[in-house]
């Protein structure tokens, strides 16, 4: 095994992993607080590219200034989301609203997607967004990295950061848990659980818009661009459990941001996605053995005491 | 404008349709959100452009060779996450909607991105296939086909233990009847049937492309089981020719370049989407379903009062005044069960005696509730064992349970919303010769005598509870007491030999509660073995034979309900937390 190679790899796969978490906790969030299939992530991804993308080929405006607007555009488009199309199907169909918010978000996405490319891929499939240019910074061992990878690893990790810790230790962090937990009590004691829906969509979807701006400023913004960070993001959600601290989304975020990184060792690059896909296909099959009556044995054996009600 | 033009969007309209119903199989009568049908359609349609690259077999084999690919590879992969939760289905079809299009624009052999093209035109009964015009009359056999299938299995009872399974999965599970091996069955064959549409995709294009199976298709497939109307074999093929022909009105209409108009299609159709999900909801041709009908001796009979029980079997009455000296059919030992740190059950100890009411009464959050799941089978216990008639069912299934003798209701109701108050006690029915897809299509004439005489049985029930059987509105259009007296009507149908209650008098009041504690009375009558979870006290003291006093996720307490209240600390513990 070519270890610089190994290592090279390492690096780019934790720089990817950092947003995955971002991304990862974003969708934990919509998942489990808000209750909302948030397919339309994608959309916001891809979204925020063009915006950012568009914007610096049409005004000339500097990169910074696009990749703000780009994040403020998808976060409000994110709580519109929640306030225009999400909530009137949650409050009409109550428990069953999964397959009418599910399908919205289809909608959504699907004439989001169509109008970027209708739009914007005529002269060229992808568009171009220059933030800090291509420069390489040499490491130690004949390894290096880029400056826009830096950049992303350092704002992707004090993010997720920033995030943990909030949802640790903050009032606001209580609130979304109390949320998660049982919005009508949550209500009983005065937590709003719609105005909580409504900032988790906004945060999160900024959260999207930034890497969606990150990933054009690396590889240029491309019609369907949001589906693979779509993707990656659920594994994360989902492999990290329902009721995860914010620290695990994070750490499962890196841990799959390496895998796939480390998986171009074996298998084709353009492949990476199915080794993803490999993980969630195994934890989900071991996951649905239970509903064919297959129970694993439990890792840690029940033992109750008496009167410890 | 030729004629060659509009067969082009016929032929598309004809293959998306078939696609389109594929779909409405699982999401609209299974209820299963799969965004797999690009994937699946892909892994047809690549079969049949590698067949006909390398083989060059006949159309026919071809195209069944495509089907048995494409249905093995998707039930494999989406077999085991069947039995989960919605949203895991929902991820990992997408997962594969995703994969499958870049393993195909990646992969050397399937063509790349510009994939495989130059297909041999394929012939059928000796004719080459050339134009649009010859391809009509396969596409419009495969639809009819298609259409005959969906129609079948959605309007049997195999359709309608779907759509139940849709509406409450342990609910119909709790009947005794398997929900898994059916949900993976539709799946297959709507896999089978997308498979068959991406393999006639890829005939009729000439060429297996990425974009031609991209997850923008499953979104329009989507779209086009939405606006046609879910659950609805009409509203799909509808919902496939509206979306197919928008692109040539577009041009025809507004004279837009054919690229404009696919541009644009795509972006009417989101919006369409969120705005049809919002304000119609059942689409432009809604569901609609056979409700059988009953004898109309039947239906004249009286209703809104609790009947004579004529449809149980009765035992011999057991003489309550000794109650433990009746044989036990149902004993718990040791019970218990935690979530994380919280105890709910807690060295459960716990007899059900032939032909009485039992009781558990105990405060909110004694654990009364949790004991029917853990016995019943709808949780798996940490400890202990449950014994029915002395056989260990402890890790079996709920629906294992259910046929094994020991219904339960539940509190919140859990009837089928989308079905008649018929449909729901009907489903209680065993050995049902249409609820399996092999009934469904090789013994069509015993299942509908099987449905025509269970349904003059469920209109006994209904008539036993105080409903009219002709009612022909759908559960959720229902008064709350009318629903629960739909969801007891349900389980006594199973005729089951022990019941088990839980809080057969919440929400109702007056009247309507003094009628369900008759009818609880009527069926101990039969000799029926019945445990009763219930807050109210005067209920219990009519009813029960016997009382355990739970507290703390344990029996604290056992003897008559009379016995137990004399005690001051129970009387206290009850009263004070429930007050």
């Amino acid at each position: 095994m070519d270890l610089n190679l190994t290592a090279q790899l390492v690096i780019s796969g934790i720089t990817q992993g950092a947003t995955f978490a971002v991304l990862g906790l974003g969708t934990s969030l919509i998942l489990n607080v808000a209750n909302r299939f948030h397919f339309a992530y994608a959309a916001t991804i891809t979204g925020s590219a063009f915006a950012a993308a568009v914007l610096q080929r049409d005004t000339g405006l500097p990169a910074v200034v696009c990749l703000v607007i780009a994040i403020a555009a998808a976060a409000v488009f994110g709580a519109l989301t929640e306030v225009v199309v999400y909530r009137p199907l949650a409050t009409r169909s109550g428990a069953n609203a999964t397959l009418p918010i599910f399908v919205s978000s289809l909608g959504v996405t699907l004439a989001v997607e169509a109008a970027l490319q209708y739009y914007f891929t005529r002269e060229s499939p992808t568009v171009p967004f220059n933030l800090v240019g291509d420069s390489v910074i040499a490491l130690p061992f004949g390894l290096h990295t880029t400056r826009l990878d830096v950049i992303t690893l350092t704002v992707c990790g004090a993010i997720a950061a920033g995030a943990v810790v909030l949802l640790r230790y903050s009032r606001v962090g209580r609130i979304v848990r109390a949320v998660r937990e049982n919005p009508m009590m949550a209500s009983a004691v005065g937590v709003r659980p719609q105005r909580v829906n409504v900032s988790i969509l906004f945060w999160a979807s900024a959260c999207a818009g930034l890497i969606g701006c990150l990933t054009a400023a690396k590889y240029s913004a491309a019609a369907g661009m949001g589906y693979g960070s779509l993707f990656s993001a659920f594994v994360v959600a989902f492999v990290s459990g329902q009721r995860a601290p914010g620290l695990r989304v994070v750490l499962v975020g890196v841990a799959v941001g390496l895998v796939q990184s480390l998986s171009v060792l074996f298998i084709p690059a353009n492949l990476t996605d199915l080794v993803v896909f490999g993980i969630l296909f195994v934890y989900l099959s071991v996951k649905g053995l239970s509903a064919y009556g297959i129970r694993l044995p439990a890792r840690h054996p029940v033992r109750l005491t008496a009167g410890r009600a | 404008m030729t004629m060659d033009f509009w067969y082009a969007y016929i032929c598309m309209g004809l293959i998306y349709a078939v696609m389109a119903i594929a779909l409405n199989l699982i999401v609209g009568y299974a209820g299963i959100n799969s965004v797999g049908s690009a994937a699946f359609a892909a892994i047809g349609g690549y079969t049949t452009a590698l067949v006909g690259i390398h083989q060059q077999w006949p159309l026919l084999p071809t195209v069944i060779a495509s089907v048995v690919v494409g249905t093995v590879v998707a039930v494999a992969l989406s077999a085991p996450i069947l039995g989960l939760a919605q949203e895991y289905v929902m991820l990992i079809t997408m997962a594969m909607s995703i994969l499958v299009s870049d393993i195909a624009s990646s992969t050397t052999s399937l063509g790349g991105q510009t994939g495989l093209i130059g297909l041999p035109a394929p012939q059928l009964l000796g004719k080459v296939l050339l134009v649009p015009a010859d391809f009509l009359p396969l596409l419009i056999g495969v639809l009819v086909l298609a259409s005959f299938i969906a129609w079948r299995l959605g309007e049997s009872p195999f359709g309608r233990l779907m759509r139940a399974t849709r509406d409450d999965d342990l609910g119909v599970r709790s009947l005794g009847k398997s929900t898994l091996g059916r949900k993976v069955l539709v799946f297959g064959i709507s896999c089978a049937l997308t498979s068959a549409a991406g393999a006639l995709l890829v005939l009729y294009n000439g060429l297996a492309t990425p974009t031609l199976f991209s997850l923008d298709q499953t979104l329009l497939v989507f779209a086009m089981v939405v606006i046609g109307g879910i659950s609805s074999v009409p509203g799909s093929i509808v919902g496939a020719f509206i979306v197919v022909f928008l692109e040539p009105v577009l041009q025809q209409t507004l004279a837009m370049s054919p690229e404009d108009s696919a541009g644009i299609r795509p972006i009417v159709f989101g919006v369409a989407l969120v705005l049809i999900v919002r304000f119609r909801p059942a689409g432009i041709i809604p569901e609609r379903h056979h409700v059988p009908r009953v004898r109309k001796a039947v239906t004249e009979a009286p209703v809104a009062q609790p009947g004579a029980l004529t449809v149980l079997e009765a035992k011999p009455a057991i003489n309550p005044a000794e109650p433990e000296t009746a044989p036990v059919v149902v004993e718990i030992r040791g019970l218990a069960k935690r979530f994380g740190g919280v105890v709910a059950v807690n060295g459960l100890d716990l007899k059900l005696r032939e032909g009485l009411v039992t009781a558990l009464v105990g405060a909110n959050g004694a654990g009364k509730s949790t004991v029917f799941n853990l016995i019943t089978g709808a949780i798996a216990p940490d400890e202990g064992t449950v014994l029915l008639n002395g056989d260990d069912i402890t890790r079996l299934s709920p629906q294992q349970v259910a046929r094994r003798g020991m219904v339960r209701s539940f509190q919140d109701l859990r009837v089928f919303n989308e079905l008649t108050p018929m449909e729901n006690v009907m489903l209680a029915g065993r050995h049902h010769p249409g609820e399996s897809a092999a009934g469904v299509f090789l013994r069509p004439l015993a299942s509908r005598r099987h449905d025509r005489e269970l349904a003059e049985k469920s209109a006994e029930w209904l008539e036993f509870v105080g409903l009219d059987p002709a009612h022909k509105a759908r559960a959720r259009d229902m008064s709350f007491a009318q629903q629960k007296q739909v969801a007891f009507a349900r389980v006594l149908a199973t005729e089951a030999s022990v019941f088990l209650l839980d809080e057969p008098l919440s929400g109702i009041e007056g009247r309507a509660a003094d009628d369900m504690l008759t009818l609880v009375e009527r069926v101990r009558e039969t000799g029926r073995t019945i445990c009763v979870v219930e807050h109210s006290i005067q209920a219990i003291s009519r009813l029960s034979d016997w009382a355990y006093f739970m507290e703390g996720g344990s029996v604290s307490a056992e003897g008559s309900i009379h016995d137990l209240l004399a005690d001051p600390r129970l009387g206290e513990a009850y009263f004070g937390a429930v007050s």
